[in-house]
């Protein structure tokens, strides 16, 4: 983790650190959710899944050190000072911020692309009537996925062509830079390049080449989506309704289905069986993440006996969600 | 059946020739009897598991003691462009491992650690399918008299007694009578066992020794050696830092397509910098030990160890990745006087002391997980019943042992005779063939250019060298697709 990794998640407001460490790895938890939705990164959340906590902490503290932030008055929370915001100014080129990409929707970005990236180089081996090469993944379930494609796949015509085609369709309607950094990452018939010599060509940090890879997947997912007869390859291979989550837990969905339909909070908690508490998580969650949501709904089929918690959340929610509208 | 095993041998390997003691052990295991191999490195030993599996179909299932060595022959066999290979082993998750166990009748080769190989689902899915090869690579690790002991073989017994396989291949490329004996024993196998040994000697490769005065003097060596050696090759070194600052040196002083690899790149760049060594993108890899083992590359000329290993085993290991073609190359080591130093530290690395095995055997659960290769290698011990008295005893044993070896191994290093005798004497060979300009330099040798004119390996001037393959590599997409998809 680099310190610009780190760097940006911070502002002159001050923020707990475990709350970036646990949106970045994905503990789905409300006062996670709200913390990244609070401070803008949202849209990060688990796009870091396999962090570790000692690398961040590490990281952390290389960042008090150079007194690029400064610990808040409440416990484990920091800002960042004039120096931290220079050094972030100054580092803005190492900054990737995607247009596409949600870490709640695409939580296995990664392995989507691993996915993606062994199928091109499968064809183009192939292609190139080449059986000697490792695989680009040892991901054995990856493996075993991209082998019934190539299965499905064989015989159409002008295979390499084709995929050439979709690839193109996919590339051409990304930035330029992105899409170039895209295809490096890309292995095939003698071609490859290491982690070091991509790095030696690009500003961006690590993490922001990985955020580079995982946006242009969501674009390409949500490309297959819509067009899927533009991409007969690729719609075999990634189904998008495989790879892009619901934004909502499947309970946290039902109950808000429930709540859409008109049902008191009490009347759903009674025929779903479920706590008041768990109905309560269920609506922040939906307070969150939905796009206008509407509070005043709530008011009138809340009949849950009232919480000092629930009560400041909500209040939290729609403050935030108010700022967005006026925004 | 010899006609069968020729064909099969050009086909799907691409020689016409066996080397020693290939085609006896093939021979062995076909006519389904159990067979130690005892061949040096570098002599082919997979192809004598590979072969025969290609010819008799069903499952062979291959036990080696680390993960690294089983990817690397997944590597290996993937070049050689065979798919069905696959290796079980802990860094897969449990959905993975299911997911081949039920798949496992796809498979011709399967890799496995003997922990795993233990598992009673694996062994009752193995039952189900039916082994016909079991092949205990490395088999010495079996034997406690052997600087390599690894706890968890001793299960390889009693799980060979319940795979009831068609035959057992033990494969090692040393082994002391007394070790061999042991492996024997220890896997119920002795009654019927046919064993095929056969010379260590490579006798394709110089020998040879360089004396420096310090770390720069070796970096003026290479700079000196590397224009004029026949490509491609190895140089090993002790540490990371230093195989990485120096492949960055060679590619940017002397313009000759070089990478470093060790153990702490990240795997698609470890495949990637094999796959390039393998098609002659990269014509020189400044490596540690962490590469070399499974890579079959036939046609390396050198080997430099820029650090000396520590014995005679790993030496014999790392030179022997030279010449697999048989054709004349060289083995060249730098020595220097701080070498003996860092040497003898690396002998106590990975090995716990006693401090270490009492706290762990007073509370065992305490160190579990850790990731401390000390901590796990305790954990074998105990899970296979030794106590602290017993484990503290061998590895002492150890320990004493190693140093030894290292002692041995400086003697054969600052030896002004016979190397290439000496060498093969520790191994409890002879030299067939008298000393001859093509065998050994005998002391330092101080002209190394004149020494690559006698045996034929000196270049004027390293040809196109200056063009790497790897700059040449596109960099705009629309190229890229090009490049990789017309």
């Amino acid at each position: 983790m680099e310190a610009i990794d780190l760097i940006r998640f911070f502002s002159d407001q001050p923020q707990r650190y475990k709350a970036i460490y646990y949106g970045l790895v994905g503990k789905k938890t409300i006062s996670n959710l709200l913390a990244a939705k609070k401070n803008h990164y949202l849209v990060y959340f688990h796009s870091w899944p396999r962090l570790s906590l000692s690398t961040f902490q590490k990281c952390l503290q290389a960042l008090l050190k150079a007194d690029f932030i400064t610990p808040g008055a409440v416990a484990d929370s920091f800002y960042l000072t004039p120096a931290g915001a220079h050094y972030r100014q100054a580092h803005q080129q190492a900054i990737f911020t995607p247009q596409y990409y949600q870490g709640l929707r695409l939580p296995q970005g990664q392995q989507g692309l691993a996915l993606l990236y062994l199928a091109i180089q499968v064809i183009s081996e192939y292609h190139h009537q080449q059986k000697r090469y490792i695989p680009s993944t040892t991901n054995y379930l990856l493996q075993q996925r991209v082998r019934q494609w190539f299965l499905q796949v064989k015989n159409y015509p002008q295979l390499p062509q084709q995929l050439s085609q979709e690839l193109t369709l996919w590339l051409a309607a990304l930035p330029v830079d992105q899409a170039d950094f895209v295809a490096q990452n890309f292995q095939g018939y003698q071609f490859g390049f290491q982690q070091s010599e991509l790095a030696e060509k690009t500003p961006l940090s690590l993490y922001s080449q990985q955020l580079v890879q995982l946006d242009a997947l969501a674009r390409l997912l949500q490309a297959v989506g819509q067009q899927p007869q533009d991409f007969p390859l690729l719609s075999q291979l990634l189904v998008p309704n495989q790879w892009v989550q619901p934004i909502l837990s499947y309970s946290a969905n039902l109950t808000y289905q429930a709540f859409m339909a008109g049902q008191s909070l009490k009347r759903i908690g009674y025929t779903r069986r479920l706590k008041d508490s768990t109905i309560r998580e269920h609506i922040l969650e939906v307070a969150l993440l939905v796009p206008g949501f509407d509070f005043k709904q709530l008011q009138q089929q809340d009949d849950l006996p009232p919480t000092d918690y629930f009560k400041i959340r909500v209040a939290e929610i729609q403050e935030m969600s108010s700022h967005e509208h006026s925004n | 059946m010899n006609t069968q095993i020729k064909t099969v041998l050009k086909a799907k390997f691409g020689y016409d020739h066996f080397r020693p003691g290939q085609l006896q052990i093939i021979q062995g295991v076909l006519a389904r009897q159990n067979v130690l191999g005892i061949l040096p490195t570098g002599s082919g030993k997979s192809l004598c598991y590979q072969l025969p599996t290609y010819i008799q179909g069903g499952l062979t299932v291959v036990v080696s003691p680390l993960i690294s060595l089983m990817q690397d022959q997944v590597i290996q066999l993937n070049l050689q462009g065979e798919k069905r290979v696959i290796s079980l082993n802990s860094t897969l998750n449990m959905v993975e491992q299911q997911a081949i166990l039920s798949n496992l009748s796809q498979y011709l080769f399967l890799l496995i650690a003997p922990e795993t190989l233990g598992r009673r689902d694996v062994l009752a899915r193995l039952q189900q399918i039916g082994v016909q090869l079991l092949v205990i690579d490395e088999a010495h690790c079996i034997s406690q008299w052997g600087v390599d002991f690894r706890p968890s073989y001793l299960q390889l017994g009693a799980i060979r007694a319940k795979l009831r396989p068609k035959s057992t291949l033990m494969l090692t490329a040393t082994a002391t009578q007394r070790v061999q004996q042991d492996i024997l024993e220890k896997l119920g196998v002795s009654a019927t066992t046919q064993k095929v040994s056969f010379s260590v000697d490579r006798a394709n490769i110089f020998l040879d020794v360089i004396q420096c005065a310090d770390d720069q003097a070796k970096i003026d060596q290479l700079k000196v050696l590397l224009p004029h050696l026949q490509l491609p090759g190895i140089i090993y070194f002790a540490s990371r830092q230093k195989a990485q600052a120096m492949a960055q040196l060679i590619q940017q002083e002397l313009g000759i397509p070089t990478a470093y690899y060790h153990g702490a790149l990240a795997s698609k760049d470890r495949y990637l910098i094999q796959q390039r060594f393998m098609t002659h993108q990269l014509q020189v890899i400044c490596a540690t030990n962490a590469f070399g083992m499974g890579i079959n590359k036939k046609d390396i000329r050198f080997v430099i160890h820029y650090h000396l290993p520590t014995n005679f085993e790993s030496y014999l290991q790392e030179i022997g990745r030279a010449g697999r073609d048989g054709q004349q190359s060289i083995a060249i080591g730098f020595n220097s006087p701080a070498d003996y130093q860092r040497q003898l530290a690396l002998l106590h690395m990975g090995l716990p002391d006693a401090t270490m095995i009492k706290l762990f055997y007073q509370q065992p659960n305490k160190f579990a997980n850790t990731g401390d290769a000390a901590f796990e290698l305790l954990q074998a011990y105990q899970q296979n019943g030794f106590d602290q008295g017993q484990v503290q005893e061998l590895l002492q044993h150890k320990l004493v042992e190693k140093q030894q070896e290292l002692t041995a191994f400086n003697q054969f290093i600052q030896s002004q005779a016979c190397r290439r005798q000496l060498l093969l004497a520790h191994f409890g060979d002879e030299l067939t063939r008298p000393h001859d300009e093509k065998c050994c330099y005998q002391g330092f040798d101080q002209q190394p250019l004149m020494r690559l004119k006698q045996i034929g390996l000196y270049v004027d001037q390293q040809s196109g060298s200056n063009q790497t393959a790897l700059g040449g590599q596109p960099r705009k997409w629309p190229q890229i697709l090009r490049h990789i998809l017309e």
